[in-house]
């Protein structure tokens, strides 16, 4: 009796390795389902943008994968020389992949998890805030970590996926990207991305971590808001090229890794010093608005917790540990 | 010092983070401490009452260690801003009032766009708020006092 779960995955594996034309019924005796299965399976596939194309003598094809292709980034990742696990969790449409997760990890998910969506329909900001999030066009997703590092340097986590989101989208897309403090994603003078981390812990532990990541990547300019199209861009219009999602996702999921590894071993320095190096923040004039209070000055540096350093117009300095930076007057 | 007088003084300082007083009767000489305390639960506060110039016996008398009321301190992990309300719209977590359970959140503490909510550890009645809204706050500053017996 053959079963009838089925699992698509299975499908698209078997026509990507046979690159032609496989029977239904070749399928299915490959992986032990009934025909019917396999054409239910199929028409699945067909609605999450895989484009297969059938004839009834010779079989299914697989023409393309969709723009956001889970199989294509487990794949990626399995080849990845930092092998740390990922169990991935995909979803058309997601509250925000942040809720999602931080529920996961809540309920004891493995760490590495990954939530990720093609679209977003409650974003999260900073202090609720929204984040764009339309369908087919960019890329939002957050990851579970559970570092065994001292509460007090959980802000390392902000910089470091700062860090690795910046270095993956300037060497994947060719578009130099900055950091404004502490982790906005910068092309030109405007925002490409964000990240959002939500932490749980007390005094002693950080029980779990989620890092959201959303990065605009094929978002035309029509497409942004007028309200923000002076503060936002993405890679299509920075570059006038559009991108695979699943191949940047993979690398920014690499990326991480890469210095999460780092972190986990050697601590924060390295981390820190990439950060100031990536940084479009040191050095420059800036407002800072936490509530309803203004500080300006000149942004000396971070401090080795990653609080931001300001030499204020009156002589004196002041950290900060949060607020909005607007660098050079104009807001960001 | 009166027996009475010094139940009252204990009573006043109980909520507060004073942890020394030194008292100098007839030259008119007070010292007072205040410390920032750490850990979850509330610490006795130590109230040291020196008589110099006392009539009576000269050693200090050591205050009760238990406070009266059992308050939970809830401390910050991080350091970072502390925040009452998700948003600025938003309504504040909680009041001084607030009955809260073990696991509802307090409060939003940002560092570095790191947002961490912090959950009550206890079921309680908030006593005292001990930080303003958006104002910074230190690694172990205590944030709320949470009555566990009311």
């Amino acid at each position: 009796m053959p079963k009838t779960i089925i699992n698509p995955e299975d499908i698209t594996n078997l026509l990507k390795a046979d690159g032609g034309y496989l029977s239904g019924e070749n399928i299915a005796s490959t992986i032990g389902v009934s025909r019917a299965a396999v054409w239910k399976a199929i028409g699945q596939l067909r609605k999450t943008g895989y484009a297969i194309e059938s004839s009834q003598s010779r079989g299914y094809k697989l023409l393309s994968s969709p723009d956001l292709c889970m199989p294509d980034l487990r794949a990626a990742l399995s080849e990845s020389s930092k092998k740390r696990e990922h169990e991935l969790f995909y979803f058309e449409t997601a509250s925000s992949t942040n809720v999602i997760a931080m529920d996961m990890a809540a309920n004891g998910c493995a760490e590495g998890a990954i939530v990720i969506t093609d679209t977003q329909t409650a974003g999260k900001g900073r202090l609720g805030r929204t984040w764009l999030s339309p369908a087919g066009r960019n890329l939002y997703m957050s990851m579970v970590v559970r570092p065994d590092i001292p509460p007090r340097d959980a802000t390392a986590l902000t910089l470091l996926s700062a860090v690795a989101c910046a270095l993956a989208i300037t060497g994947h897309c060719g578009v130099p990207v900055s950091i404004k403090w502490p982790n906005d994603l910068i092309a030109g003078s405007r925002k490409i991305g964000g990240i959002l981390t939500e932490i749980r812990a007390d005094i002693d532990r950080i029980y779990h971590a989620v890092v959201g990541i959303g990065i605009n990547v094929n978002l035309s300019s029509e497409e942004l808001p007028t309200g923000i199209r002076q503060i936002a861009t993405s890679v299509l219009i920075e570059s006038n090229r559009s991108f695979n999602r699943t191949a940047l996702a993979a690398e920014i999921i690499m990326e991480f890794d890469k210095w999460y590894g780092l972190l986990v071993i050697h601590g924060k320095k390295l981390i820190m010093e990439k950060w100031i190096e990536l940084s479009a923040t040191i050095g420059k004039q800036v407002r800072v608005a936490v509530g309803d209070l203004i500080y300006e000055g000149t942004a000396e540096g971070i401090d080795d917790e990653g609080l931001l350093i300001v030499k204020l117009a009156d002589g004196g300095s002041r950290k900060f540990s949060a607020g909005d930076v607007t660098i050079g007057g104009a807001r960001q | 010092m009166e027996n009475e007088d010094l139940k009252e003084l204990i009573g006043l300082l109980k909520d507060t983070d004073i942890t020394e007083i030194q008292l100098e009767k007839e030259g008119v000489k007070i010292k007072i401490k205040r410390e920032k305390y750490f850990g979850h639960h509330d610490m006795p506060q130590q109230v040291m009452v020196e008589r110099k110039a006392a009539r009576e016996e000269p050693q200090g008398v050591q205050a009760p260690a238990v406070p009266d009321k059992k308050l939970f301190t809830v401390p910050s992990p991080i350091v970072g801003t502390f925040y009452r309300s998700p948003s600025p719209e938003a309504q504040p977590f909680v009041d001084i009032g607030t009955r809260v359970r073990k696991g509802q959140v307090l409060c939003i503490l940002e560092a570095m766009k790191l947002m961490n909510e912090i959950e009550s550890d206890v079921d309680g009645v908030v006593a005292r708020i001990l930080v303003e809204n958006a104002h910074p706050v230190e690694y172990g500053e205590p944030l709320f006092l949470i009555d566990t017996e009311a």
